[in-house]
C-alpha cells in the first residue's frame, strides 16, 4: 500500500464536496472530545458555502452568528469528560449537549446534515441527509492533523431516489442510541428532525439480503444488540477466506482484547495489526498486549508515505502524523474488500454492545469495485518491539475527571443564567 | 436522482494545518514576526511566489476591466479573481509543470487527471482548488503583502497606476484574440481546455512562464524583493539585505544560525542598523528555538516528575543551552513586551535565565507559566500544569517531535523571520543559468 493505492482526501474538502453548495437545514455532530473554538471557526464555515468568511476570529464569529440564523437546529453531542481543556469556550448559538454514559464513553464521531436538494427537472426542493461516520473528533488534531478515516453517504428523499437504503434501519438505531444517551430535558430537536426525515421521507423498503450482485450492502455498526464480532458473524464472512487488517491507535492494557473474537467471527486467512510506534522506536502498547496480539496476528506498519507530513524539505525528518484511524479491512484479491471505518478502537469497550461498553459508530462498505488495487495496506514489522509504553496510551489521555457535574448557560437574548447540577 | 457512490478514505493533513502560528502555544509568532519585519518589510511566510503575485495582479486588473465594461458588478470582483486564480493554476501546472508553488496543487493535479484536461472554472465549490479558496488562496494570503509593497490601492478592486502600466506592457498585449474569451470565462465561469491549442490557454501559458523578463525582474525586484515602496521602512535596507543574502547564503536552503551570523558580519560593513537588527534576531532565536523544543518535549511527558524530566534533558543537552546572553536578551525585552504582556515576558525572562544556567527544572516551570499566561490571554486553559508532587499534568498531548541532541543545539533554528520568504523571492528573480 502507498498513498497512491488507498483513497486519501482532506476531510474538510470532502465534506465541502458532499454539501456541494446546498443550503444546510439541520446539523448534528457527535464527538468524543470537543474543541468548541476549533469547531466554530474552522468546521462551521464549511457548512455555509455561500458565505465568504473573514480571517479574523471576531469578524468570522459575527458572520457565523448570522449564518446560523438560517439553520433550523444545529447540535453537537460530546462526552462530558472530554471537553478540550486547552480550547477557548464556545461563543455561538447552537446546542451543545454533554453526554455522560453509565457504561464506557460516548465515542461515536457522527455527522448528520440535512440539506436542501434541488430536483433536477422541477422547482420542488427536497431534502437530503448526508451521513458521515468518522474516527476524527471535533478537534484540530482530528480534523486537520491526524491520520483519520471517514466515510460519507447521502440518503435522498424517496421521491428523488426510490432505491431502498440498506443502512436505514441501522441509522435509526444509531439515532435512538444517541437520544437515549442524553437526559430527557435536553433539547434534541435537531436529532428529532433528522430522525423524522429518515422515518417519513426515505424509502421504507428493507434490504434483507447481505449483498447484491456480489457486492455487500453498506451497513452501520452501532452496537445496538451485538458486539462488533457478533455483528460481523451475522454477515457470514467465515467462508469468504478473507485477510484481516486492523488499524487502531488504542488497545486494551493487557491481553489481545476483542481480536480473538473478531477472528473467530470472520476466520481470516491472515491477520495484520498496525503497531503504533514512537519516533524513538517505543511501541505504544503494553508489553502484555503486544505479546498476546503477536500470538494470533502479525504486527505491521503503514508505509511511510501514508502518514508523512508532505514532501517538502521542511516536512522531511518531522514526526509522521498520529494515526488515529480505526479501520478493519476484510479482503481478498478478486473478492470482497470490506472496510469497517469509524470510531471503534481494537479494545474491549470499543467492540462491546452499546449497553456494555462505549457507544460507537462505523460504516461497513464494500469497495471491491472502487478501482483501487487490492493488496495489503500494512507491511509486517521485521523486528520485534523491545521497548513499550510505561503508561498505555488511551483515548482518555489528557482529560480531566469532572469533579462537579455542573453546566452553566447564559442566554444573551433574555439575560438569563441557567444551571444544571447532575448527581 | 440517486446519491453518488462514495468510497471511505483516510485523511490527508489539512493544508490549513501547515499555516504557521495557527496554534502557537507560546505565542512566539507575533514576537519573532515583529523582529523579522525590520529586515523583511513586506513578505509573509505564505506570500513567496512571484507568479502568485502576477496572478493576484492580473485577477484584480481583469475584475476592474469587467466592471468598466459592464460585464460584472463591483461585488463580483472576488468571484472574477477566484476564477483567474484557477485559470492561472491550471495553466502553470499543465503548460510549465509547476507543482509546489501553486496553492491547491493537489486539487489541480487531480482535476486535470479526472477531467481529461477540460477543467472547471467557477467561483463556487465546483471550481475551487482549495477547501476555502477565498480565505486560503491568493486573495486571502497575498493581498496584504501586495498592498504593503505598493502594488495595490486600498479597496477590493484594481491595481495602482504603475502596476496597471506594467501589466499592460508585459501581459495584456499578449492576449491578442484571447481577451474576449478570457474575460467571458472570468465573468461567467465555464471550462478551460488545457489539452488543445485553446487561445486562452496558450496566451496565458506565454505570460506565466517560470522565467522572468528584464522588465519583470526590475518591477518585482524593486517592489517585492527590495521593498522600495514600503511606507516607513528604512530606505534601501531590504535591498542591501537582499544583496547580502545573495552573496553570503545559499538561497536554496532554509535560514540557519551560521548563515545569520555571517550576515551580521557582512551587514556591519554596509549598514550598522541592519547588522544590529540581525544580531537581535540571533539572540532571540537562540532562546526561542530551544524553548519551543523543550515545550514540545514536555507535552509528551505526562505524569513524570519535573526533576526526572530535567535530569534527562541535562544528560541530553549538557550543562547549559549555548548562545544565551543575558544582557543582550534584556535589551530585547521592551520589544518583546510590546508584542505580548507582562506575565508572558516575565516567564520568558525566567526561562531564558534557567536555560542559560542549565537549570532545566526551572526552565520547565517557566515554560509552564509562559504557556499558562498565553492561554489565559486567549481565555483558555493551559496545555500543561504542575500537578501533585511536581508531576507534569499535560492536558494537550501533541505529537512528540524528536528532541534535538546536544550536537544540534548550537545551530537550532525554528522561525523564519520572513527571511526564507525573501530568499525564495530573490531566487525566483535571479537570472537563470
Amino acid at each position: 500500500m502507498s498513498s497512491a493505492t488507498v483513497p486519501m482526501e482532506v476531510l474538510s474538502r470532502r465534506l465541502g464536496d458532499a454539501i456541494d453548495g446546498r443550503r444546510l437545514r439541520v446539523g448534528v455532530f457527535t464527538t468524543f472530545s470537543f474543541d468548541p473554538a476549533f469547531f466554530e471557526l474552522q468546521v462551521l464555515p464549511l457548512l455555509f458555502p455561500d458565505y465568504s468568511f473573514s480571517q479574523p476570529d471576531k469578524v468570522r464569529r459575527a458572520q457565523l452568528d448570522d449564518a446560523l440564523r438560517t439553520v433550523e437546529p444545529l447540535a453537537v453531542y460530546y462526552d462530558r469528560q472530554a471537553l478540550a481543556q486547552d480550547s477557548e469556550p464556545a461563543q455561538l448559538g447552537y446546542r451543545r449537549i454533554d453526554v455522560g454514559r453509565r457504561t464506557g464513553c460516548f465515542h461515536p464521531k457522527v455527522l448528520l446534515l440535512l440539506v436542501d436538494d434541488h430536483h433536477e427537472e422541477g422547482e420542488f426542493v427536497h431534502e437530503a441527509l448526508i451521513v458521515g461516520l468518522l474516527s476524527a473528533n471535533l478537534t484540530r488534531a482530528g480534523w486537520w492533523e491526524n491520520l483519520e478515516c471517514a466515510h460519507l453517504e447521502e440518503i435522498k428523499d424517496r421521491e428523488a431516489d426510490n432505491q431502498p437504503c440498506p443502512f436505514r434501519t441501522d441509522l435509526l438505531a444509531l439515532i435512538q442510541l444517541i437520544k437515549w444517551s442524553v437526559r430527557e430535558d435536553d433539547d434534541q430537536s435537531a436529532l428529532d428532525r433528522v430522525r423524522k426525515f429518515v422515518l417519513t421521507r426515505t424509502q421504507t423498503q428493507r434490504v434483507e439480503r447481505r449483498k447484491s450482485r456480489g457486492t455487500y450492502h453498506t451497513r452501520i455498526f452501532c452496537g445496538e444488540k451485538q458486539s462488533l464480532a457478533e455483528w460481523l458473524r451475522d454477515l457470514h464472512l467465515r467462508d469468504e477466506s478473507l485477510n484481516l487488517e486492523v488499524l487502531s491507535p488504542f488497545f486494551d492494557g493487557d491481553g489481545a482484547g476483542p481480536l480473538p473474537a473478531l477472528q473467530d467471527a470472520v476466520r481470516p486467512r491472515e491477520t495484520r495489526v498496525y503497531l503504533p510506534t514512537k519516533l524513538d522506536g517505543e511501541a505504544e502498547v503494553s508489553q502484555d498486549a503486544y505479546a498476546a496480539i503477536a500470538e494470533v496476528a502479525r504486527w505491521a506498519q503503514l508505509p511511510t508515505d501514508v502518514a508523512a507530513r508532505g514532501k517538502s524539505a521542511e516536512a522531511q525528518g518531522t514526526q509522521p502524523r498520529h494515526v488515529h484511524a480505526k479501520v478493519y479491512r476484510l479482503w481478498r484479491k478478486g473478492g470482497p474488500d470490506l472496510l469497517v471505518v469509524g470510531s471503534p478502537n481494537l479494545s474491549t469497550p470499543g467492540h462491546s454492545r452499546a449497553t456494555a461498553g462505549n457507544l460507537e459508530a462505523a460504516f461497513l462498505v464494500d469497495v471491491a469495485d472502487s478501482g483501487y488495487p487490492q493488496g495489503w495496506w500494512l507491511e509486517p514489522v521485521d523486528q520485534a518491539a523491545e521497548r513499550f509504553a510505561e503508561t498505555v496510551p488511551t483515548e482518555e489521555d489528557g482529560l480531566e475527571g469532572v469533579g462537579l457535574n455542573l453546566s452553566l448557560q447564559y442566554d444573551w437574548s433574555t439575560n438569563e443564567l441557567s444551571y444544571r447540577l447532575l448527581k | 436522482m440517486p446519491a453518488k457512490r462514495t468510497t471511505p478514505f483516510l485523511t490527508l493533513e489539512d493544508p490549513n494545518a501547515k499555516i504557521k502560528g495557527s496554534r502557537d502555544p507560546l505565542a512566539a509568532q507575533p514576537i519573532w514576526a515583529a523582529f523579522g519585519r525590520y529586515v523583511v518589510t513586506n513578505l509573509t511566510t505564505q506570500s513567496t511566489s512571484v507568479r502568485g503575485f502576477t496572478t493576484l495582479l492580473l485577477g484584480r486588473y481583469f475584475a476592474a476591466e469587467l466592471v468598466d465594461k459592464g460585464m460584472a458588478n463591483r461585488e463580483d470582483a472576488l468571484d472574477v479573481f477566484l476564477r483567474m486564480e484557477q485559470v492561472s493554476a491550471y495553466v502553470r501546472h499543465v503548460a510549465h509543470g509547476v507543482e509546489g508553488e501553486i496553492r491547491g496543487i493537489e486539487r489541480v493535479r487531480k482535476t486535470v487527471e479526472e477531467s481529461r484536461g477540460r477543467v472547471p472554472i467557477h467561483a463556487d465549490r465546483r471550481g475551487w482548488i482549495l477547501s476555502d479558496q477565498k480565505v486560503y488562496g491568493l486573495w486571502g494570503l497575498y493581498s496584504v503583502s501586495a498592498r504593503t509593497s505598493g502594488l495595490l490601492p486600498e479597496g477590493a478592486l484594481d491595481v495602482t497606476e504603475e502596476t496597471r502600466a506594467f501589466l499592460e506592457r508585459n501581459y495584456i498585449h499578449r492576449l491578442d484574440g484571447a481577451e474576449r474569451p478570457l474575460l467571458r470565462l472570468l465573468a461567467k465561469g465555464g471550462t478551460l481546455d488545457t489539452r488543445t491549442k485553446d487561445p486562452v490557454f496558450c496566451a496565458l501559458a506565454d505570460m506565466l512562464t517560470p522565467a522572468f523578463n528584464t522588465d519583470e525582474v526590475d518591477f518585482y525586484g524593486r517592489r517585492l524583493r527590495d521593498g522600495h515602496e514600503v511606507h516607513g521602512a528604512a530606505p534601501e535596507r531590504q535591498g542591501r539585505f537582499r544583496t547580502l543574502l545573495e552573496a553570503e547564503t545559499d538561497l536554496d536552503a532554509l535560514l540557519g544560525r551560521p548563515e545569520l551570523l555571517s550576515l551580521v558580519k557582512a551587514a556591519a560593513r554596509v549598514d550598522e542598523g541592519l547588522a544590529d537588527r540581525l544580531e537581535r534576531i540571533a539572540h532571540l532565536e537562540a532562546f526561542l528555538a530551544p524553548a519551543d523544543a523543550l515545550f514540545q518535549h514536555i507535552l509528551a511527558r505526562h505524569g513524570q516528575p519535573v526533576e526526572d524530566v530535567a535530569t534527562a534533558i541535562s544528560s541530553h543537552w549538557g550543562p547549559r543551552v549555548p548562545h544565551l546572553d543575558r544582557t543582550a536578551f534584556a535589551g530585547l525585552i521592551p520589544e518583546v513586551l510590546a508584542r505580548s504582556n507582562a506575565a508572558i515576558t516575565r516567564a520568558m525572562e525566567g526561562c531564558h535565565d534557567a536555560l542559560g544556567s542549565g537549570d532545566y527544572a526551572g526552565a520547565i516551570k517557566s515554560l509552564v507559566e509562559w504557556n499558562s499566561a498565553v492561554m489565559e490571554s486567549r481565555g483558555a486553559a493551559p496545555w500543561v500544569r504542575l500537578g501533585e508532587r511536581r508531576r507534569l499534568d499535560v492536558r494537550y498531548r501533541g505529537i512528540e517531535p524528536r528532541l534535538p541532541d546536544r550536537g544540534e543545539l548550537p545551530e537550532l533554528w525554528r522561525n523564519s523571520y520572513f527571511i526564507d520568504a525573501l530568499k525564495l523571492v530573490t531566487r525566483q528573480l535571479r537570472p537563470r543559468r
